[in-house]
């Protein structure tokens, strides 16, 4: 029995260094200075602290960030709305074909975005938004609706009826009642949809490399990527970019796990 | 009634509206283009039936390669994060102390983009300077190129994927651990169960839907698998890492084959509605049944 307990912890220890042990070289080579990543071990700790490499990084993601920001809050915000509304719908108000609408809207989740790729970026030139903010703002509004949707259909579910009833006897009409009731009892499952999508959309690289072509709107991974191709082997200034992309997201996820867990499972287990 | 009618389509239109467009028309749209000979920087609409498709699959040695990358791929991702993933959820599923803080840990990697992460994996696997290689320097034995040679490349993204995942199947195994009432183990327990009996014949079948759910995920996963590659290899060397994501990005955008990187991604959307339409089906029945 202690023996067994021993051996749990460890192989828990062992899978800890697995999954930590690229940070370590993240963090410990972003702070190097160039010339001691060639001449000391890569395991080794910097012999003196030196950001230079942050310097560096920053100059060339300033602008990814300001883009990622200026695109990721906008589609947040509207994709977490549109999925409220959605869910409202599709679990308060009940109709015919509801379970269809929900597995129409589903289906999105599972997209290869492949399939999308060339006529999303067709569409943006015709309607006259390819190299604008909007297109990102749109794009991530319109593939985000799926997950939120869902998010707030699996939240809304457990909400009592009673409570709508007791809105109706009131008189209140059905936007009163979304508005009034509903949205004041959300905030754990918007919480949950803002830092799921939040997390996906900065990290998102795909949408960003296919319309993020000027540099007035290219997200900050896109940025990063290229930081790759012309400070090849300034493995300072990469970590150190690197580092800085990671960081929105690694502190929303070590401030708010447990809504991000929820977020991954709303997605995942309840299908 | 109607107007109670009218109110529903309000909440719910916007959202049909534009996952309509975003979603069913475009995959329509790139199957019709998928048919034509567009494949020139300007449009053509001219019908060439199923020629793009027959010239992928009959002398197209990099989709060959593609598709065997990929499906080589497929069953060390998909078992990989899988199995570590059931293993690292039933650990953490004995009373451990310190359990957030692992759960913390393993999950870590998935709020990370994966451009970023294959930025730090390229570090990691770089030959003159990189950890893994001063290990095997360190321990004698002979170092690796690894994202350099062909036989290397795509364990090298193999093992980057896992890590980068292997927290986000542990989540839905404890999950479904979890979801096990107490009693059915204790009653196991009573007749005879124990260890791998008791794993085999009762927990394992208990958590089938958190099996399905992973595999569903995993398999669609890697058959877009782009990102991490685009940055660690960007298909090579040679094509060694190549998968049909990066080639319908490449043809599409890159050569302006628009209508053979429309095929290919009409592929790897039919390869993904293989699994996922079957697992749609299932899951629209049980929350049916939950309503």
């Amino acid at each position: 029995m202690k023996i067994s307990r021993v051996v749990t912890y460890l192989i828990l220890i062992a899978a800890t260094l697995f999954f930590l042990f690229p940070l370590y070289f993240l963090v410990v080579t972003s702070l190097k200075s160039l010339s001691e990543i060639y001449t000391t071990s890569s395991w080794s700790f910097p012999t003196h602290i030196d950001f230079s490499g942050f310097v560096i990084a920053w100059r060339g993601l300033r602008q990814g960030f300001i883009n990622s920001f200026e695109f990721t809050i906008p589609a947040v915000i509207f994709s977490v709305f549109l999925g409220s509304l959605g869910g409202f719908a599709l679990t308060k108000i009940k109709f015919k074909g509801s379970n269809s609408v929900f597995l129409f809207l589903l289906f999105g989740m599972f997209l290869p975005y492949q399939v999308v790729l060339i006529p999303l970026v067709k569409f943006m030139a015709s309607v006259h938004l390819y190299g604008s903010i909007w297109s990102l703002i749109l794009t991530h509004t319109a593939y985000g609706i799926p997950i939120t949707t869902l998010i707030f259909r699996n939240f809304y579910s457990s909400v009592p009826i009673s409570l709508i009833e007791a809105g109706k006897v009131d008189g209140a009409n059905i936007w009163q009642i979304y508005t009034r009731i509903m949205i004041p009892i959300s905030i754990p499952g918007i919480v949950v949809a803002v830092i799921w999508q939040f997390t996906n959309i900065w990290n998102n690289f795909l949408f960003g490399l296919t319309l993020g072509s000027m540099p007035t709107i290219r997200p900050v991974t896109v940025m990063l990527n290229n930081l790759k191709g012309s400070m090849i082997s300034q493995w300072n200034t990469l970590m150190a970019g690197a580092l800085l992309t990671a960081l929105p997201t690694i502190i929303v996820y070590l401030i708010m796990g447990k809504y991000f867990v929820k977020g991954l499972l709303g997605g995942a287990v309840k299908g | 009634m109607n107007k109670r009618l009218l109110g529903t389509l309000g909440f719910i239109l916007p959202s049909i509206i534009i996952v309509g467009i975003f979603v069913y028309a475009f995959i329509a749209w790139t199957v019709g283009v998928s048919f034509t000979n567009w494949n020139t920087l300007l449009p053509d609409w001219s019908f060439a039936g199923f020629h793009n498709y027959m010239s992928l699959f009959s002398n197209n040695l990099r989709f060959r390669m593609d598709l065997i990358n990929n499906f080589t791929f497929l069953p060390f991702f998909v078992i990989g994060t899988m199995v570590l993933g059931f293993f690292l959820a039933t650990l953490l599923n004995t009373g451990v102390k310190f359990e957030g803080f692992f759960r913390t840990v393993f999950l870590l990697p998935m709020s990370i983009s994966l451009v970023v992460s294959g930025t730090i994996w390229v570090w990691l696997y770089d030959p003159t300077n990189g950890a893994i290689d001063m290990l095997l320097k360190a321990m004698k034995l002979p170092t690796i190129n690894w994202l350099g040679s062909m036989s290397f490349a795509l364990p090298a993204i193999i093992i980057a994927t896992i890590w980068q995942y292997t927290g986000f199947t542990t989540s839905i195994y404890l999950a479904g651990l979890r979801g096990i009432p107490q009693e059915i183990i204790e009653a196991a327990k009573l007749d005879g169960a124990h260890g791998l009996r008791l794993y085999w014949n009762i927990i394992i079948p208990m958590v089938q839907s958190s099996t399905v759910t992973a595999f569903v995920l995993m398999v669609q996963l890697s058959l877009q698998m782009f990102d991490i590659i685009w940055v660690m290899t960007s298909g090579g060397p040679a094509f060694a890492t190549d998968m049909p994501a990066v080639y319908m990005f490449i043809a599409s955008f890159k050569q302006n084959f628009v209508a053979q990187g429309a095929a290919i991604a009409v592929i790897i959307f039919l390869l993904t509605l293989a699994v996922v339409v079957p697992y749609l089906f299932t899951a629209g029945k049980i929350t049916e049944e939950e309503l």
